[in-house]
């Protein structure tokens, strides 16, 4: 093997204390290294790999505002500006593997603890790069995405390294997973479980048994893991995808919010929150996830136009014509959302439409009905506008009409659409949904006039109906109870099975304590505690 | 107290703090004994002093901090195969100021095995052990390490007077509460215990045991990894 060199590394060091990165920069230019760029943050990071390559990246983890180190590993490996056969060193305050866990797929090279000495950086560096020169063969196969080489260098370089033989298994595991080769990924994890409990070897397994669509299996395999290792942040992500998949949407969230505990920076990670949260109607969590999502996705490799429209779509619940201090601010902020996705990504149609509607949604609920209907409007040139509208688009359409009260033209679209073919199971998910909603606003409405009426008994009913078709949706939920604890106050018949359907209505219902809805469920729950007395 | 303090955040970013402070501090140290040319050997020497304690005051509070989540069921090691050569041979660069001008020396004799751990734990561990062993050794203080079972046994052994007679040949649980107090190095002791204990394989659970040392005829603190 050749020794190492330094002159002929280039060396990039990340750092937001001056007095560090001059120490660093001092270290390594006393290895022998001449070509030495020190910078301060991620953005700066990520604009240097850009530039060039280097071989080095000494990175600090704690940067204070913005990206930390390993999001910025994250960054560059995900855009391949940083190949698998250079060298990237976290530098980190603390000796405790806790934000290590976090790495959901790209780990560093190498950790090193603060404080060091230069004999410390040397050590270390000194033998990454004897590391790196060995695994060389494997690490550029990967680099160049070449499977079968890749796994042939697994399979040559093991038995000639025996200090890294976990590593390259580990790798060989993850190499087999990919190319979908599930049986041999499975053969040789149980292979290392044999012996012990390692953890990637349990998560390889229980990927392998999600892979096969064996959620149970693979939900047993991750638990495990979640109870050896309270911050093994990956093992809960799976977990929840499980939970999902097995139609626990509320297991999940809680799971996602676990691993968010430990892990808060993580684009996806907020993400797949928000979704959850979105499912299961819990608008307060949905907003804040996709807040987060938004905000850390900035200048990241996860940006992406679902955080801004989730974000104005979450902030829904808050948005009334009353026009409080509350919704206004939640007004403002889902027509800022909406405005800069289409900035961020302009000229996609596609997001134009989706946050068109959005806006009109945001104006009818805030009681512009007339800013609403321009938005509408304006959706349905877009709409006509596109040269590959397909269904998914039609659908989105509808639902600006759902919420504009055209249920026959929302109806035509979904009708349009169906028959237009293309429909995937999203889309036609997403169509079911569409469907019951204008089915449960229908109802809603007609409950609403028929309570005016004084007809409270129809109301009910009307109530009763829409729930046995969005049986946890909130608006419905509140006033369902409403008007039962009506009827069992004008009924004295009625008044036993009015109790006992509100008893039922309570259980689903959950309002978090800064919903603004809580005030109105307020009042009824105390309303029920006092008819039940 | 006001409530609401999560006094495990406020310890590890205040600990952070201060080891940001402590590394400046190590660095700057270190380059003006390797950089001045008007310092004289005894003022180099307290230098490297200096950098020791730095380094142990470092070493202390991050010990601290894993004592305190361990208390609060805030800490789960992180297993990860580890090449116990490298691991020891990078322990000991670390501590190279520890015995740079001391007349003793500080190596890895042996350690060619695998082994299955937390590194940031174990490390901390071995830290602390090597600082007690230079209170004692006379000129021979060795890392080595050998497999037991599928665990690994790491050793620091050295050639000073040995474990207190009531310590030998004791396993770490059954070192009484009382005997640690009255010792020095009984917090080092209690706190290896308490990371090795931590580390678990199947059935088995790891331990410390003091013997006294066969090669050298000081003490030998031995860690089971399961």
């Amino acid at each position: 093997m050749d020794p190492i060199n330094f002159a002929k590394k280039r060396v990039l060091i990340v750092d937001d204390l001056p007095e560090a990165r001059v120490g660093v920069h001092r270290m390594m230019r006393d290895f022998g290294a001449t070509e030495i760029k020190a910078v301060s943050g991620g953005k700066e990071a990520v604009e240097a790999l850009q530039e060039q390559s280097y071989d080095i990246v000494l990175c600090d983890y704690n940067l204070g505002e913005g990206k930390d180190g390993q999001q910025i590993l994250e960054e560059v490996r995900y855009n391949k500006l940083l190949k698998n056969t250079a060298t990237f060193v976290l530098i980190t305050a603390e000796n405790t593997t806790d934000m290590v866990m976090g790495a959901l797929e790209y780990a560093p090279d190498s950790y090193v603890t603060k404080p060091f000495t230069k004999g410390d950086l040397r050590t270390r560096l000194i033998k990454l790069l004897e590391m790196k020169q060995l695994l060389h063969p494997l690490d550029s196969a990967i680099d160049k995405g070449d499977l079968a080489a890749a796994l042939k260098a697994c399979d040559v370089l093991a038995p000639k390294a025996k200090e890294y033989a976990g590593k390259i298994l580990r790798t060989k595991g993850q190499l087999l997973f990919e190319a979908n080769m599930l049986d041999e990924s499975e053969k040789l994890y149980q292979q290392i479980l044999s012996r012990r409990e390692m953890p990637w070897a349990l998560l390889g397994l229980g990927k392998v048994s999600f892979a096969r669509e064996d959620y149970a299996a693979a939900k047993d395999y991750f638990e495990k893991l979640t109870a050896q290792n309270q911050f093994y942040v990956p093992a809960f992500d799976w977990l929840a995808k499980c939970e999902e998949a097995l139609g626990d949407y509320q297991a999940a969230q809680e799971t996602i919010q676990k691993a968010i505990g430990t892990s808060p920076k993580a684009v996806l990670r907020q993400m797949e929150l928000a979704r959850l949260a979105e499912h299961n109607q819990d608008e307060v969590i949905a907003e804040k996830a996709y807040k987060q999502s938004v905000n850390l996705g900035k200048d990241s490799c996860y940006k992406n136009p679902e955080s801004y429209l989730g974000l104005a779509k979450s902030l829904q619940y808050k948005v009334q014509p009353s026009g409080d201090r509350e919704s206004r601010n939640a007004t403002a902020d889902a027509l800022r959302a909406l405005t800069a996705v289409q900035k961020e990504f302009g000229g996609n149609d596609k997001v134009a439409l989706k946050a068109t509607v959005l806006e009109g949604e945001t104006h009818f609920h805030s009681g512009k009905e007339e800013d609403g209907k321009k938005c509408i409007a304006k959706a349905e040139d877009i709409y006509d506008g596109m040269d590959d509208a397909d269904a998914s688009d039609a659908v989105e359409l509808a639902k600006g009409f759902i919420v504009s009260g055209d249920i026959e033209r929302a109806e035509e679209l979904i009708e349009e659409a169906e028959a237009e073919g293309g429909v995937n199971d999203t889309i036609a998910a997403d169509i079911k949904r569409v469907k019951l909603r204008v089915e449960n606003e229908s109802l809603n409405n007609q409950g609403v006039e028929l309570f005016q009426a004084g007809k409270v008994k129809e109301a009910v009913a009307a109530f009763e109906k829409a729930l046995e078709i969005e049986s946890t949706d909130k608006v419905t939920l509140l006033n369902a109870i409403q008007v039962s604890l009506k009827l069992a106050e004008k009924d004295s018949t009625a008044k036993k099975t009015m109790m006992a359907n509100c008893k039922g209505y309570f259980k689903v219902l959950k309002i978090r304590p800064n919903d603004p809805r809580k005030e109105r469920f307020q009042t009824l729950k105390d309303m029920y505690d006092k008819m039940r007395k | 107290m006001p409530s609401g303090i999560d006094l495990a955040a406020f310890l590890g970013s205040s600990i952070h703090e201060v080891k940001n402070h402590l590394g400046l501090a190590i660095h700057k140290v270190e380059s003006l004994r390797d950089t001045s040319t008007t310092l004289s050997d005894s003022d180099k020497s307290e230098l490297l002093d200096l950098q020791n304690v730095l380094a142990l005051v470092n070493s202390e509070l991050v010990n601290t901090l894993l004592v305190f989540r361990a208390q609060n069921q805030l800490l789960d090691p992180c297993i990860e195969e580890v090449w116990v050569q490298t691991f020891l041979e990078d322990i000991v660069a670390s501590m190279q100021p520890l015995v740079t001008g001391k007349p003793y020396s500080l190596a890895v004799e042996g350690a060619e095995v695998e082994g299955y751990f937390d590194g940031a734990m174990l490390k901390n561990v071995i830290q602390t052990a090597l600082f007690n062993a230079t209170r004692y050794a006379n000129g021979i203080i060795i890392l080595s390490a050998w497999k037991r079972g599928s665990g690994v046994v790491i050793a620091i052994e050295d050639d000073g007077p040995g474990f207190p007679p009531e310590l030998e040949n004791k396993r770490g649980e059954e070192i009484e509460h009382g005997n640690v107090q009255e010792q020095n190095t009984g917090l080092g002791l209690w706190f290896a215990q308490m990371i090795a204990q931590l580390h678990r394989n199947k059935e088995e659970k790891g331990f410390i045991e003091l013997k006294r040392s066969t090669k050298f005829g000081g003490a030998s603190l031995q860690i089971f990894i399961p």
